[in-house]
């Protein structure tokens, strides 16, 4: 869907990127990590044409963006920035309408796919229409702007740390509708972060860039267990334990759990054999008293249970099978 | 309290000019401040988008704001004349700052990430500017034009000075008289006026940004609207331009309307511009003083008091009697330019020390040689006269003449202590027996020195002979002073016109101006 070839961005001789290759496939999310000044805002800003190219090629839909007028490239993309950057003069349905209004829509259909919007993603219309954005909170704010990027349904979505004005909290919370969020599954999303678990908790492939280049491109699992070199492993170290727990999936621990009994399964938390393992583990110590968690019997495999001393067991047999 | 009721009887008497005044003021005010916003508003914003000019351009608008704003309007004379448009001019230059200033701050501190928001969304370049930028630079933007509004407000006071009225009329009249009813008629509506814009504009500077939009255009059609106060039509076939003294005293423009019922179109200025407005034809008619050597300069004519509106104002030399006592020589010298010296000479006389530069001493002598009166010093070792004279060029050169004429004529030795100020001075060391001598004029003595009630004046004002035994009475009677008989020209007050203009319309007197005025 979004092809970069050996792009590159120069200020005078400054190279902020250098000679970056990447695809981004029709409804996947792939987010650019790496810590400021490392070239990935740049990057999202060489797709929409907010930065001109230096070198190399960028295709929308098998289009070179060079083709098209920057402003009308524009108005075809999605796009959340950080703080929102909602018009302050502007309600919140003006706020929502200003790309419809650009693209000459009829009042009428504005009007509807706004309120549907705001709907989706959980701001009341009748409440919210004609709030202006400094009687907003920060979550809010952010979730006005999600639904400006959503309103035109466009199939391409940028986002430069959607979620980095907002506090821990809301973050977590947010990040989490937004995940689940229908509207945004099917879109081809590039994400912008420094937050290295934001972008293991967002993205189906990472890619982890540092002096304007690709470190390493690749599933969550792939740059937790094979990086690709001392930078990545550098890189991901501090979190490293949390993000193996993230990336594995309970399924990918079942051969090394003991079987549970039919009787002890409806005591327990159960979960499905889909979530990963911190978010299992998690479940359990919010439940309090149980001491075993049950996977979902899935398709053919029976229940099956585990305390988190199992769990913990079972990750130290599978992690070294998952290495290069 | 006083000074209350004073004011309260002057606005009353004059609500109709302060009205008018303030009109202009405003006019004065909102047109130049128009043109600003419709100049420096594109510029300021134009520089937001070529910021390298952005030094430049401000730089140039500040060092404009440090000129001073009476030198400003003396450097457009030579340019633009006098009257509305250097006055415009100077008022929108000094607006212009404020304007750019804060249209370019005003932009540049809209949020960064509001630009790129706007810009990520797909707008262009003007849709940004249009819908995002200036609607959030407008609150910086009214703060601009406040700040520009009331500066206007005062520095159009001083647009007085080069004929283009407003409330400095009242202000720079009232000081020429010393009047401060008149003074404050023009400075407490000057400063009302400032803190009344000030305040309106700081409404709307803090305005609710979604109401802004309409806001401006309320304040684009108030501005045309206060702007068109200015142009009131003028329909008066001939322009008067007068000196804020001559348009306040008694003896001045009132005494002429009451005597003719002449209703000229009058604009103010600094008195010493009238001569060179009614030369340029930015005015017609002009007062003046009827010996002033740029009567010549400029071919003027001076109409005739023919209803004697003005008092006389005769020259003459005034002796202490204990000087003429103890040197009763002096007598017959003294006499010896009585009646010798008539209006056109003593302008002409004027005009050598003024414009061809000759030396007051020079000019004295031919004149004298030209009389038959010249006589060569005879270096006496007498006693000393000490001579006094004002500081002007008529009495230097009046000084001069008798100074050489005593050295010639006996053997008294001449101090001349020339340059003594103004008339108050001159009489008061003559009083004290400080000098012996000074010329003075009749018209002066009567209201300046004795402060002849308005009422006595008025009696005696039509016999120019009639002044001088009055006056010569009373001071001998009460300070000892003897009045010689006048040299023979008289330096009133007068209405000029050009020499042309005048033969043209066949306007000789004052009367013929009223005819020609209302037929």
């Amino acid at each position: 869907m979004i092809r970069l070839q050996n792009v590159s961005k120069h200020y005078g001789a400054l190279a902020a990127v250098k000679d970056v290759t990447l695809e981004v496939k029709e409804g996947e999310t792939v987010v650019l990590l790496g810590t400021s000044g490392c070239g990935k805002t740049t990057t999202l800003k060489l797709i929409n044409r907010l930065e001109e190219l230096s070198g190399g090629t960028i295709a929308i839909g098998g289009t070179d963006i060079q083709r098209q007028k920057p402003e009308e490239l524009r108005r075809q993309i999605g796009y959340v920035i950080q703080g929102a950057g909602l018009l302050p003069h502007y309600t919140v349905e003006e706020n929502v309408a200003v790309v419809p209004r650009l693209l000459h829509w009829q009042k009428s259909k504005t009007v509807t796919r706004t309120q549907e919007v705001l709907t989706l993603l959980g701001l009341p219309p009748e409440q919210f229409l004609t709030k202006y954005p400094h009687e907003l909170s920060g979550g809010q704010q952010q979730r006005v702007g999600l639904a400006r990027a959503l309103v035109t349904d466009p199939p391409v979505i940028l986002m430069d740390e959607p979620f980095g004005a907002l506090d821990p909290i809301t973050r977590t919370h947010i990040r989490r509708e937004f995940r689940s969020l229908e509207a945004l599954l099917q879109k081809t999303t590039v994400l912008v972060t420094h937050d290295v678990q934001e972008a293991f908790a967002l993205g189906d492939r990472i890619c982890l860039m540092d002096g304007g280049k690709i470190q390493q491109l690749g599933t969550p699992q792939e740059l937790v267990f094979r990086p690709a070199n001392a930078f990545v492993a550098r890189f991901l170290q501090e979190h490293l334990f949390q993000l193996q727990l993230q990336v594995l999936r309970l399924r990918q621990l079942r051969p090394y759990l003991p079987e549970v009994t039919s009787e002890a399964a409806t005591a327990e938390v159960l979960v499905s054999e889909t979530t990963n393992v911190l978010e299992a583990v998690q479940q359990l110590t919010a439940a309090g008293a149980p001491q075993q968690l049950v996977i979902a019997p899935h398709g053919g495999i029976p229940a099956q249970g585990a305390s988190v001393a199992d769990l913990m067991a079972a990750v130290a047999h599978l992690t070294p099978t998952l290495g290069a | 309290m006083s000074m209350v009721q004073d004011l309260g009887a002057f606005l009353q008497l004059q609500a109709g000019k302060l009205l008018e005044q303030t009109l202009e003021h405003i006019g004065l005010t909102f047109i130049s401040l128009a043109l600003a916003v419709l100049i420096g508003l594109p510029l300021g914003l134009l520089i937001t988008r070529y910021q390298k000019a952005a030094g430049t351009v401000l730089g140039t608008a500040g060092i404009l704001q440090t000129i001073p704003s009476i030198a400003l309007l003396g450097f457009l004379i030579p340019v633009l004349g006098i009257g509305p448009k250097p006055a415009i001019f100077a008022l929108f230059l000094y607006s212009l700052l404020p304007i750019i200033r804060n249209a370019f701050t005003g932009v540049m501190q809209v949020d960064a990430t509001v630009k790129e928001a706007a810009r990520g969304m797909g707008m262009t370049d003007w849709q940004l500017l249009t819908r995002v930028e200036l609607p959030l630079a407008l609150p910086v933007l009214f703060a601009g034009i406040r700040t520009a509004a009331v500066l206007n407000v005062g520095v159009a006071t001083l647009a007085a000075y080069i004929a283009a009225g407003g409330l400095g009329e009242f202000i720079f009249g009232g000081i020429a008289l010393n009047n401060t009813p008149m003074i404050l008629a023009g400075a407490i509506p000057a400063a009302l006026l400032a803190v009344l814009i000030d305040f309106l504009l700081a409404r709307l500077q803090h305005m609710r940004l979604q109401l802004l939009r309409p806001a401006s255009l309320l304040l684009a059609l108030a501005f045309l609207t206060l702007s068109s106060f200015y142009l009131l039509p003028n329909s008066s076939k001939l322009q008067a331009g007068l000196s804020p003294e001559f348009a306040g005293r008694a003896d001045g423009y009132p005494g002429l309307h009451q005597v003719y019922g002449l209703e000229l179109n009058t604009v103010i200025m600094a008195p010493a511009l009238v001569y060179k407005a009614v030369y340029d034809s930015n005015v017609d008619v002009i007062d003046g003083y009827s010996t002033d050597g740029k009567i010549q300069t400029y071919h003027l004519r001076v109409l005739e008091d023919d209803q004697h509106a003005f008092p006389p104002y005769y020259a003459a030399f005034l002796v202490r009697e204990p000087v003429l006592a103890k040197h009763p020589e002096l007598q017959e010298v003294l006499e010896l330019l009585s009646g010798t010296i008539s209006d056109s000479t003593m302008t002409a006389l004027n005009y050598q020390v003024d414009f061809a530069k000759v030396a007051p001493a020079d000019v004295a002598e031919a004149f004298l040689r030209q009389q038959g009166l010249w006589r060569p010093s005879r270096n006496g070792t007498g006693a000393t006269i000490r001579l006094g004279s004002k500081i002007f060029t008529e009495q230097y050169i009046l000084t001069e003449m008798l100074s050489q004429l005593i050295r010639g004529y006996t053997d008294l030795q001449v101090q001349a202590q020339t340059g003594l100020g103004g008339t108050k001075i001159c009489f008061d060391a003559l009083a004290a027996g400080e000098i012996d001598i000074y010329p003075e004029y009749t018209g002066t003595g009567l209201q300046v020195i004795l402060e002849t009630p308005p009422a006595v004046a008025a009696t005696l004002t039509a016999d120019s002979d009639q002044v001088f035994r009055y006056v010569a009475g009373r001071f001998k009677k009460e300070y000892g002073i003897t009045w010689l008989p006048p040299l023979g020209f008289n330096n009133t007050y007068a209405l000029m016109m050009r020499e042309e203009q005048a033969a043209t319309l066949r306007i000789k007197t004052i009367s013929d101006l009223k005819a020609y005025l209302a037929p």
